[in-house]
């Protein structure tokens, strides 16, 4: 290989029609038509590359099932598009609930009297007795003004 | 369909018509799935990579403003994610340890030639095989320089625009794609006829 000779990467970019990095197309051109050993290593990398299979793109149904998937996709996120606003409105309702709760005023509470059993009748009977006393005590005391006033004390 | 059929299309699906976006995607799938394979080597993972390329179409059709076809924006967006998978791919092989079996099939093989027989379908298989193990061993971005110029054939300036690098930087991953491709299929070379 001579020092002028052209190297792998120009080699590569002359055989894609590219403009090469060390000489014009023009200049490398020249020097392929005058060097048997650039001229024999691209047809080589040639001969390699177009070994490589050719790109084959896939069968035309490949087609409808993609446009058949995105179009579920987006029909799920044109649904999904109306949870924020759904969300936002449940929370302001909510949030409208819970204030008028609290500002409300509260309504008075009412006491709620047990229902009578026949221990709670004893307990009130039994309430009841010191006043049976006093008025038996009453009674008492009007018998002995009574007897006060008969004997003139 | 040319330019003046896709900007009219373009303006019926920004008019709400979903059908107009199926004939989009009609028309288109076939490019990008077959793009997305050659660049991941996974036809089931390429054609999950499609249907991101196409939903972020959709949501990027009301800004689209028609500098480049949709086609080219198709192209340029598979790319980009096919880049992003790979990456992702190799980090968790990393991560996890994980390897390929390489006895597995190869989803590639799927993609089938109707006009093929079968001693032909076995050799392009093997080919299929060979070379889906071999691009296994470029980076993400060698991998797309290579499949965007070899098998896609476009230039490499416009390579360069597609995934944001310098010419330059182009010329040096085709490079080295090509002399790694040409070590790993040596073999293969040289059982040719």
């Amino acid at each position: 290989m001579k020092p002028d000779c052209l190297n792998e990467r120009d080699l590569i970019l002359l055989h894609y029609g590219e403009c090469p990095d060390g000489a014009t197309p023009a200049a490398a051109a020249d020097h392929l038509a005058a060097c048997a050993a650039c001229r024999a290593r691209q047809e080589q990398l040639a001969l390699e590359l177009a070994r490589i299979p050719a790109a084959v793109d896939p069968e035309p149904a490949v087609a409808t099932r993609i446009a058949a998937r995105v179009n579920e996709r987006l029909g799920r996120r044109s649904a999904l598009r109306w949870l924020p606003v759904l969300g936002g409105a449940a929370v302001a309702a909510a949030a409208l609930i819970i204030t008028f709760a609290v500002r409300s005023p509260q309504p008075e509470l009412v006491q709620i009297q047990p229902p009578t059993t026949a221990n709670s009748t004893a307990m009130n009977l039994e309430e009841d007795l010191p006043d049976i006393d006093f008025l038996e005590d009453l009674d008492v005391i009007e018998a002995l003004e009574l007897l006060r006033q008969i004997e003139g004390v | 369909m040319d330019n003046a059929q896709e900007l009219l299309l373009l303006e019926q699906i920004r008019a709400g018509d979903q059908a107009g976006f199926a004939t989009l995607m009609r028309q288109h799938a076939p490019k990008v799935v077959g793009l997305a394979t050659r660049l991941i080597g996974d036809r089931s993972e390429a054609e999950d990579l499609a249907q991101e390329a196409f939903l972020r179409l959709h949501r990027a059709l009301p800004g689209f403003r028609g500098d480049s076809s949709i086609g080219t924006w198709l192209y340029r967006t598979t790319t980009r994610l096919a880049i992003d998978h790979l990456r992702r791919e190799k980090l968790k092989r990393k991560l996890f340890f994980f390897r390929q079996n390489e006895d597995d099939p190869d989803p590639i093989e799927t993609v089938s030639d109707p006009r093929s027989n079968p001693a032909r379908d076995l050799h392009t298989r093997q080919a299929m095989r060979r070379l889906s193990q071999a691009l296994r061993k470029l980076s993400a971005r060698q991998r797309a320089v290579f499949v965007l110029r070899h098998h896609e054939g476009l230039p490499l300036q416009e390579i360069a625009a597609l995934l944001g690098l310098e010419t330059g930087t182009v010329k040096a991953h085709l490079h080295r794609a090509v002399t790694t491709l040409r070590l790993e299929l040596a073999d293969v070379y040289e059982e040719a006829p």
